[in-house]
């Protein structure tokens, strides 16, 4: 019945509150009816004191809601060094990341085999070889040997380290490159001397 | 304190006790004294003595004149027989030599020995660490017999990718021996016979740009293996050329060339005259010096070259200045006259000829076997057993004679030896004629890489060279001393395991560093920074790749030295000096003791051997 027809007047905040906070809320609307009784006679100067003291008893309940909380740094247990490196160490090592050989124009192939020789585009340390088995397995069909490449490049990753299974692997690409259309290789350019040879020889001014 | 003084000291000390005993134990014998000439002799013997012993201990020495030094090298014979007189000594190389002195190099040998002017040689020969401290003196070398194996080889200064390089060598090998081109992956890819005077070709195909070790092995007449070695490459980026065709007609040559031309890495910018004043092919350029510098190399055909007009002297300046310009055959008379014109004799002859080519339907499976490995893996589209298999031989021809001139240089060679080109310089470039007149039938029927490399040939002979620097001359074995040279001194080399060495700059050296090789491998010597910076690869052979090689370069250069003149005459003040033998000081010491003993002992002299009694006192 009560919830059909009336309704609550205990279900809105502020009778959810403690009584302590009520009573200071208490006050607050007492100070106001004040206020207002001054206001309503047309006397807002002596109202002003009330509204006031209305307000301070407000943030007073405002500020008792919330929870203050000191600024301080994390605490954590201080590090006790006497215990480092204690624990149980085995299979632990440093590791080397593989390095990605950087592709050129020329192909996956090309830039593997450049990684695992001397010169440009070599990688000395562990390289990185999920690409070359990318290419392996599209263009499988294609290689008279592709077990063998595959077991070259696990002994490879297997033992970063081992010249030998390199320079076997490299071997092994040399299967599985492909040859591009000569193209030019022009002669080194002569020296200064060389030059003034030449013009002479024309018949020029050196 | 030298031990020279402390011997002095002490022996001074010791003849002034002796002269005090002697005084003292003369005024004390009293009847038995000495008579005055007995005391001075005694009393002279005793600095005698004592001087003689310092002498013996401290031998003098003695000046010695000219030397004769026998230098023990690499590969001597341990037998005493044979060798000529003379301080031996003995360079690390040398193993076993018994009785020679052990020097870290020659130049030590001839710092202990300045006085030596004369050194005979023995063994291999004197390497390059050192010919050059044995200039200036007289060298006598007689070199031992040959052995078989390599003797030299000339490898391509720069190897393009996917082209065909040749290497060519000498090896000194009985009658029937080859030699075989073995590629990184352990397929021998050429086998060719070494010729009567030793000579040998052979030729492998490159891959994709970067470094790479052949091997190359000598087999005697049975098969047998003489020696092996390994034949280093640098292939090349490719480089982006720029290549005008000027053709005075469309035709299949001009579609093939500029098909292989653009596939090749070239910017191509082709103009194909078809008359009226009409052109097919890339925007028209104007032949002008500004538009033709953008160029490297031109190919022109005898039709556009009589329609250029004005642009011949354009085109013959822009060679001058070191482009290259390839004039192609266009049937017979004309090209004649064409390559006239520019210098290019080809004499004798008249008409068109054929070309010989690799005959593969002729091939036994093993040559086949050798043709697979010179192809690369092939496509989904063409598979590369394709052509390989195929025997269809493609009809060719060429413009028929011979090269001629003074300045002409032929090449391209054909199977059967005969060149299809020939280039000469003129100004800072060059211009080569080809004669094949139409090679776009290899491209149709299956032979793409021979006409690759045939054009490939002919325009990386001619085209405007490129800003590398040239190749580090000679070569270079691991623990041996290399000279590098470039246009600025080498500073730095950067070794196959990634560590660099510092090398020492000498200002007076001309533009050349020392590096001591120690690993072989593919090593980088840089030189300059910012903008003149500069680096060049060159590959050290191991310590003991190629002997025989190495061996003839040393015996040459010491062979060298024995033809250089006389050596110079010994100065006054170069004498050496010599520690002397002791043993005659002490000999002298022996005689001068004896006989001071003696005469002590002997009463001759003395005042109381004149009594009768006879009673004599020791002294």
């Amino acid at each position: 019945m009560l919830a059909e027809f009336g309704h609550p007047h205990d279900d809105a905040a502020a009778t959810s509150l403690d009584p302590e906070t009520r009573g200071i809320l208490k006050n607050a609307v007492d100070e106001m009816w004040q206020s207002e009784l001054q206001l309503k006679q047309g006397r807002p100067d002596l109202a002003l004191p009330f509204a006031y003291r209305a307000l301070r008893f407000i943030k007073q309940v405002q500020q008792a809601t919330r929870i203050f909380l000191s600024r301080v740094g994390p605490e954590l247990p201080p590090i006790d060094p006497t215990r480092r490196m204690t624990g149980k160490r085995e299979g632990l090592g440093s590791r080397e990341l593989p390095v990605a050989p950087v592709e050129g124009t020329d192909g996956v192939v090309a830039a593997t085999w450049r990684a695992l020789g001397e010169g440009d585009g070599a990688i000395r340390g562990p390289i990185d070889l999920s690409g070359m088995e990318r290419w392996i397995s599209a263009n499988r069909d294609q290689l008279a040997d592709p077990l063998s490449l595959a077991a070259a490049i696990d002994a490879v990753r297997s033992e970063p380290g081992c010249r030998q299974c390199r320079a076997r692997l490299r071997g092994q690409l040399w299967l599985a490159m492909e040859r591009p259309a000569a193209g030019n290789a022009p002669r080194p350019r002569p020296d200064a001397a060389g030059q003034r040879y030449l013009r002479l020889l024309g018949g020029g001014a050196p | 304190m030298t031990p020279k003084l402390i011997t002095v000291a002490v022996l001074t000390l010791a003849v002034l006790l002796a002269w005090a005993r002697l005084f003292v134990w003369q005024a004390k014998a009293g009847a038995a004294r000495s008579t005055g000439w007995r005391l001075a002799i005694l009393v002279l013997l005793q600095p005698a003595i004592a001087a003689f012993l310092f002498l013996a201990l401290h031998p003098p020495a003695i000046a010695v004149g000219e030397d004769t030094l026998v230098v023990a090298t690499a590969d001597t014979p341990s037998s005493r027989a044979q060798r000529p007189e003379g301080r031996l000594i003995a360079l690390p190389e040398a193993r076993g030599i018994e009785g020679a002195q052990a020097f870290p190099d020659l130049g030590s040998a001839l710092r202990r020995y300045p006085t030596a002017r004369r050194i005979v040689v023995l063994g291999r020969g004197l390497g390059p660490r050192d010919v050059d401290a044995a200039r200036g003196l007289s060298v006598k070398y007689a070199p031992p017999p040959d052995r078989a194996g390599f003797i030299s080889t000339t490898l391509p200064p720069t190897v393009a990718p996917g082209s065909s390089f040749p290497i060519t060598g000498t090896a000194k090998a009985q009658q029937g021996a080859e030699v075989e081109l073995v590629d990184p992956a352990g397929r021998v890819t050429d086998r060719q016979p070494v010729g009567p005077d030793g000579r040998f070709t052979l030729s492998g195909t490159a891959r994709a740009a970067g470094k790479v070790e052949f091997g190359l092995r000598l087999r005697g007449a049975r098969g047998t293996l003489i020696e092996e070695g390994v034949v280093p490459l640098a292939i090349a980026d490719p480089v982006k050329s720029r290549l005008l065709i000027l053709a005075g007609a469309p035709g299949a040559e001009v579609k093939y060339l500029r098909r292989w031309a653009s596939d090749a890495g070239f910017a191509v910018n082709a103009q194909i005259s078809v008359g009226g004043g009409v052109a097919l092919g890339d925007p028209p350029i104007a032949l002008s010096a500004d538009t033709l510098r953008k160029f490297d190399v031109a190919i022109v055909d005898p039709r556009a070259w009589a329609s250029l007009g004005g642009g011949r002297g354009v085109l013959v300046n822009a060679v001058k200045e070191g482009r290259g310009l390839l004039l192609r055959a266009d049937g017979d008379e004309e090209s004649r006259a064409l390559w006239r014109s520019l210098g290019l004799q080809l004499q004798g002859g008249g008409g068109l000829k054929p070309v010989t080519l690799p005959d593969d339907a002729a091939r036994s499976t093993e040559a086949s076997a050798m043709m697979r490995t010179r192809v690369g893996i092939g496509s989904r589209d063409v598979p590369a057993e394709l052509n390989v298999e195929d025997a269809y031989l493609p009809e060719v021809s060429q413009v028929a004679g011979t090269w001629g001139g003074a300045e002409v240089v032929p090449f391209l060679n054909d199977a059967a030896g005969r060149p299809l080109a020939a280039w000469r310089p003129l100004g800072l470039g060059r211009v080569a004629a080809f004669s094949a007149v139409d090679s776009y039938a290899l491209a149709l029927a299956g032979k793409a890489d021979l006409f690759a490399s045939w054009w490939s040939s002919a325009l990386s002979t001619i085209s405007r060279p490129a800003d590398r620097p040239a190749p580090f001359e000679g070569m270079f074995w691991a623990g041996e001393r290399a000279v590098l040279c470039a246009p600025v001194s080498p500073a730095r080399v950067e070794q196959p395991d990634g560590r660099t060495v510092d090398l020492v700059r000498d200002a007076g050296s001309g533009g050349c560093s020392a590096f001591w090789p120690v690993q072989p491998g593919w090593h980088r010597g840089v030189w300059g920074a910012g903008q003149s910076q500069g680096a060049r690869s060159f590959y050290v052979y191991a310590a003991e790749a190629y002997p025989i090689m190495r061996a003839m370069r040393d015996r040459d250069a010491t062979l060298r030295l024995t033809t250089s003149g006389p050596a110079a005459p010994l100065k006054a003040g170069e004498m050496t000096e010599q520690s002397g033998s002791p043993w005659p000081w002490f000999a002298l010491l022996l005689v001068a003791g004896t006989v001071l003993w003696a005469f002590e002992r002997q009463t001759i002299g003395r005042q109381s051997s004149r009594k009768a009694d006879g009673k004599v006192e020791a002294l």
